[in-house]
């Protein structure tokens, strides 16, 4: 329940704080908290220092950029969910945000903070990917851009090098049409098994809450689906090369019994209307 | 006609506790008061090798670090014997000595200046444990796989038996004989606030005084003064607004023992509070018992007589109350049915988890499983409708009171209107024929019925007090202790009225042995009939002794000295309490005591579908009918059913506590135990039907656990009628999306016991 | 870098000005600092919502955030709700805030350990969604667990309190169950 002691800092900018973790391995970033603050007051988590960047407001907006839609890495779940923009150009990750948690947590979760955690029963992570939406990412060597698809490197494992910083997330426009359905045993549970899907004019995309070390996609889905298969018979490969978990919630073979399910249903809602 | 009895008067309680100025226990803060966390063994079953608390000592802040060896020399906790139990001498350990039984059991102790400086400290104690094999199955642990205490090579810490002459001859000449094992897995009670305990020790008076969330001040006297070698006048208790408890606060946690003898050799406040995590790891859980039934049927469907040999999953120690809930089902499995003989066995099992003890129902809805699963086999077998088959076997208003099979009494019910009564709210008939249509389309849902009955007031007797304060206000303070049931109000209430006073009158006090000296506490649905009758017993000798008081003053016989509305009139004068109040004291107090259980029953009948695809089960619609006798105040009541409702719905489709083959508790937290929120909570429609108890004035029952104890029968009626199709007999809970999606998929038992 | 860190908050109209360790719980600043204990402590994994409090008049959960976040920040505790906080006992001066009026009148808390975050929630929840539907107010207390109630009360106490005002039904008679939603650009 109480976490061990550490040093806090608060960033007065990117550089900032991106300095700090360039000195400190084992520091770490606090933005809402609320992935990292579970695991500090159960000791799992106990880093020598926090750099707090919640306050660095100027990563905190949604822009409309035209081929994108441009999201500041500390934008809430709760902005996400109930900010007309974003339901307008990014439904799916409005959907997505507001499956997030409760309420409470929706309020001070960020966006970055999700996708730097890279836990792959996280909601965001997963409809991002569906989105194919990419983040930029910004450190002491400079800025650069990563692919959802290239982000997440294993469980708790991203592509963020010691000392960047996640600054931005893209999603680009052109999704017609979307569907999310998260299986949980209950409702505040994280997702026993999740399925996003984004339709554009290039065909579908179709990505995995939970079924491995970190969100994935169904490319075998997306192949047969590409290649013409109606959306039951493509469903049908929702679990090819997953690794879902094992747990108290479900066993693995559940857990691919539900991707095939709930991928039927999410590419039914899919269907043009 | 009572002015207030049977109203639905909104609690006196809430406003204190709506605007934040309830006071629990971890809200307590005395002068100079410390900390204590304890050290919890990681593995199930392993010896003590060393604890060293070389380096906690020295850490900041800390006052003490406390091993066995510095409580050897305490005395021990009681464990309850009652109703024939044959329990093994197994001491119950408050730090452990030489060896641990279950993960989390308490090894060691810090005290500290703070919470956090404590917690610090804990980790900085070094325990070298040698790690021996856990057992966590009942046949295992039967088969002596791993003994958990020497002098019970057997592992079975208790046995309890009752036979009635008969059974055998009746199994001879039955028609059919159904067999089944039933099984109900732990659970967690999970109060929201988890159990703590404030002891403050007064080295100039010599008096100790602890605050504790619990279920009743005196029992945790009692306790105290065992445990700690004092006399009980010695230690005063005060319970104050208490989280919940659902009957896992009955006795306190070890900590607040150790808390009071630290408190005593430091002569300062030390308060021992456990997080949640802790609470799920070492908390004494509920149910985790399995049945194997037979039950011999006529050709007529009637139920001629019971077997149940009952292995109850008790953990690693008999705390006190561990032996109750088996023995409270064994009880209870003749249910709601005339059945003329019966053999019922029940074993404690040791197992390498904490202890089981009371969980709302507390045996009661093991017993109402077991009778009711059974009923519906028979029907199944014979090919008769379930409701039917029920009609042929009530036990009927007429043959009240009944003895059972098992030797306890009936003593009022109507279970024939219960069954009615839940099949109209229901809509029976047209629930089948929904059914009928909705498989037709393929699809898969069920109908469930339950009846079932509970005894209640098992504490048996308790006091309460009534005096007039100098503004003529009447206090009573009773030995019932609410920890949500409202008392406070419920009882003003019933005095209101005892004494034709207004509600804005009287005041219900409790909680502190100072004031109420001696008393029983709140489990087994037991407060209105026990602590009310006791006060309305009060209240009368209350009025009694005024009108005395005042025929004095008056100059007139008493029997001329009228009591109206609080104020006592005789030929034109009148006097009120406050006058009577000013010539000294007035006050009486009364102990009830209670001749045998009162019964309360119910019924439930719900309607579920499950998902072809998914395993998801959804409620279409949720009746129940309880019978609770005289109401004394209905709001409370209709709440004390629909919060033990969700507790049993979700223990039937969530709820469960899973160990590892190693011990390991897999699910202690709030983010694998299943307890629900309000987005997957039925609403239940229910409603009262009243045979009042001749066994107390006041014609009441218990109320608080009849909406837990025919829920896991309930539902398991329903699923096992939706999965008959699929060649499904009967399925055990919880119905979680996997266990049901096994079932349909042609894996009838289901996953092994433990398994989601 | 510093494990202490000064802070200013404002809780419930007070501004508190202190030194407080980096570690620290906004929960356990309130309740000891402070000496506002109505806010509860229920579990340590975030889930039970017991420490549900107002900051920026948005709900949070107070044991998931340090009391260095809350810095130049407003907080306002179930003792600050209604007209402010009362003498202990006695309905505050400016009487209960509609949501505890409702609690009363519904029976919707018995042992009352969860009622101060429930409440505050509720407050936050019908300020986002004034025409909460039955269902929606269920969803929106999925981070609020209470052990006595079984919900519905609860449910209808709010109900009483949304656009459209009315006699609403209190809820699905819901099971567990997936939360599949499909959709489109608006």
């Amino acid at each position: 329940m109480i976490p061990a002691g550490f040093d806090y800092v608060r960033a007065e900018s990117v550089a900032h704080a991106a300095g700090l973790l360039a000195v400190d391995p084992d520091a770490k970033l606090l933005a809402g908290g609320h992935s990292l603050v579970p695991l500090m007051k159960l000791r799992l988590a106990t880093p020598s220092a926090l750099v707090d960047i919640g306050r660095l407001d100027t990563l905190r907006y949604v822009r409309d950029e035209g081929g994108h839609l441009a999201i500041g890495a500390l934008t809430r779940h709760r902005t996400l969910e109930a900010d007309p923009v974003v339901a307008a150009r990014a439904g799916l990750l409005a959907t997505a945000a507001a499956e997030v948690g409760d309420p409470q947590v929706r309020h001070r979760g960020t966006i970055g903070g999700s996708l730097a955690h890279g836990d792959p029963a996280s909601d965001l992570p997963a409809a991002l990917l569906a989105l194919d939406a990419e983040y930029v990412l910004t450190g002491p060597a400079g800025r650069r851009t990563v692919p959802a698809a290239g982000f997440h490197r294993g469980f708790l494992e991203t592509a963020l090098e010691p000392a960047e910083i996640l600054t931005e997330v893209r999603v680009p426009a052109g999704v017609e049409r979307f569907a999310f359905a998260k299986f949980r045993s209950r409702a505040i549970d994280w997702a026993v098994v999740g399925v996003a899907a984004a339709a554009t004019a290039g065909g579908i995309r179709v990505a995995l809450v939970n079924m491995a070390p970190t969100p994935i996609r169904a490319l075998a889905v997306e192949a047969a689906l590409a290649a013409g298969a109606p959306a039951a018979q493509a469903a049908r490969l929702a679990d090819d090369g997953t690794e879902p978990p094992a747990d108290v919630n479900a066993s693995a073979g559940f857990r691919r019994h539900l991707a095939r399910v709930l991928t039927a249903r999410v590419l039914g809602e899919l269907a043009p209307s | 006609m009572a002015r207030w009895t049977g109203q639905p008067a909104r609690r006196v309680e809430d406003e204190r506790l709506l605007t934040g100025a309830g006071r629990y226990v971890d809200d307590i803060v005395l002068p100079g008061m410390l900390h204590l966390v304890a050290v919890r063994s990681p593995f199930a079953h392993a010896r003590v090798v060393r604890v060293d608390p070389g380096a906690a000592r020295a850490a900041p802040g800390v006052r003490a670090v406390v091993t066995h060896a510095d409580v050897a020399a305490l005395g021990r906790l009681p464990i309850m014997r009652e109703n024939g139990v044959q329990a093994a001498d197994v001491p119950i350990p408050l730090l452990a000595s030489g060896r641990v039984r279950f993960a989390g059991e308490p090894v060691a102790a810090v005290v500290a200046t703070s919470r956090a400086a404590a917690v610090d400290a804990a980790e900085l104690v070094t325990v070298d444990y040698d790690e021996l094999p856990a057992v966590v199955d009942v046949d295992d642990a039967l088969a002596g796989r791993a003994v958990l205490h020497d002098d019970v090579p057997d592992n079975v810490l208790y046995r309890w038996q009752r036979d009635t002459p008969g059974v055998e001859e009746a199994f001879a000449r039955a028609a059919h004989v159904v067999r089944a094992r039933l099984e109900l897995p732990r659970l967690a009670a999970a109060p929201m606030e988890p159990r703590g305990a404030v002891a403050a020790h007064d080295p100039a008076t010599g008096l100790l005084t602890v605050y504790a969330s619990a279920q009743g001040p005196h029992r945790p006297r009692m306790q105290l003064a065992a445990v700690l070698n004092r006399p009980p006048e010695s230690v005063r208790v005060v319970v104050g607004d208490v989280g919940g408890a659902f009957g896992s606060k009955g006795v306190l946690a070890p900590e607040a023992f150790v808390a009071a003898a630290v408190s005593q050799r430091l002569g300062v406040p030390v308060k021992a509070v456990e997080t949640r995590s802790e609470n799920f790891l070492a908390a004494y859980q509920g149910r985790g018992q399995r049945a194997d039934c037979e039950l011999a049927v006529g050709a007529n469907g009637r139920f001629l007589a019971l077997r149940v040999r009952l292995a109850a999953d008790v953990g690693a120690y008999l705390y006190p109350p561990t032996t109750v809930p088996p023995v409270l089902a064994g009880l209870l499995v003749t249910g709601v049915y005339d059945i003329g003989a019966a053999s019922v066995e029940v074993l404690g099992v040791a197992t390498s988890k904490v202890p089981t003890g009371p969980y709302r129902g507390a045996g009661r809805p093991e017993g109402a499983y077991i009778s009711e699963r059974l009923a519906e086999l028979a029907a199944a077998e014979l090919a008769l409708d379930r409701a039917e088959i029920r009609r042929r076997n009530l036990v009927t208003p007429a043959a009240l009171p009944y003895q059972t099979a098992v030797g306890t009494t009936v003593d009022s019910g109507d279970f024939p209107q219960l069954l009615r009564r839940a099949c109209q709210l229901l809509d029976y008939d047209r629930a089948r024929a929904e059914q009928r249509r909705a498989r037709d389309r393929g699809e898969v849902c069920g109908v469930g019925l339950a009846v079932f009955c509970e005894m209640s007031g098992l504490g048996f007797w308790e006091s309460a007090a009534v005096s007039v304060a100098p503004d003529g206000r009447v206090i009573a303070q009773v030995g019932s202790s609410p920890h949500g049931q409202g008392h406070q109000t419920a009882f003003a209430q019933v005095l209101a009225d005892a004494l034709d006073l207004g509600m804005d009158q009287v005041e219900i006090r409790y909680g502190d042995t100072a004031h109420v000296p001696a008393g029983v506490g709140t489990f087994a649905s037991q407060s209105a009939i026990l602590g009310g009758s006791a006060l309305a017993a009060a209240a009368a000798e209350l009025k009694t002794g005024a009108i005395a008081r005042a025929a004095a003053i008056l100059g007139l016989p008493a029997g001329q000295v009228a009591w109206q509305a609080g104020r006592l009139a005789g030929h034109g004068r009148s006097l009120g309490l406050a006058d009577l109040a000013a010539g000294g004291p007035l006050s009486a107090s009364s102990t009830f005591r209670l001749t045998a259980p009162v019964y309360s029953s119910g019924s439930f009948g719900v309607t579920v579908s499950i998902d072809r695809q998914t395993g998801v089960l959804s409620v279409g619609r949720m009746v129940g009918v309880h019978d609770a006798g005289q109401l004394l105040n209905p709001l409370i009541a209709e709440g004390q059913v629909a919060g033990g409702a969700l507790q049993g719905f979700a223990e039937a489709v969530s709820e469960q506590v899973v160990y590892g083959d190693d011990g390991q508790l897999l699910n202690g937290s709030f983010l694998s135990y299943g307890i629900l929120s309000a987005a997957e909570a039925p609403v239940l429609h229910g409603e009262f039907i009243a045979t009042p108890s001749p066994l107390n004035p006041l014609g009441v029952k218990g109320v608080g656990e009849t909406g837990t104890t025919g829920m896991p029968a309930v539902m398991a009626s329903a699923v096992a009628d939706a999965l008959a199709p699929f060649g499904v007999r009967h399925l055990d809970p919880p119905y979680t999306p996997e266990r049901l999606h096994q079932a349909m998929s042609g894996h009838p038992a289901g996953p092994p016991r433990g398994g989601p | 870098m510093s494990q202490q860190v000064r802070i200013t908050v404002t809780v419930n109209g007070a501004r508190h000005t202190g030194d407080v360790p980096a570690r620290q719980l906004l929960v356990f600043y309130l309740r000891e600092d402070l000496g506002l204990t109505g806010t509860k402590v229920g579990c340590d994994t975030s889930s039970c919502g017991a420490c549900t409090v107002l900051l920026g008049g948005e709900s949070v959960k107070s044991c998931t955030l340090f009391a260095v976040q809350a810095d130049g920040e407003h907080v306002t505790t179930i003792e600050g709700l209604a007209g402010g906080a009362g003498a202990a006992g006695q309905a505050p001066p400016g009487g209960l805030h509609p949501v505890q009026e409702a609690f009363r009148e519904h029976h919707a808390l018995q042992c009352g350990y969860c009622t101060p975050g429930m409440v505050m929630a509720l407050v936050s929840l019908l300020r986002e969604e004034p025409a909460a539907t039955p269902e929606q107010i269920r969803r929106g207390l999925e981070g609020n667990l209470c052990r006595c109630t079984g919900y519905t009360p609860i449910v209808r106490a709010a109900a009483s309190l949304t656009r459209p005002h009315g006699p609403a039904g209190p809820g699905c008679p819901g099971g567990p169950g997936d939360a599949g939603r499909a959709g489109g650009p608006a």
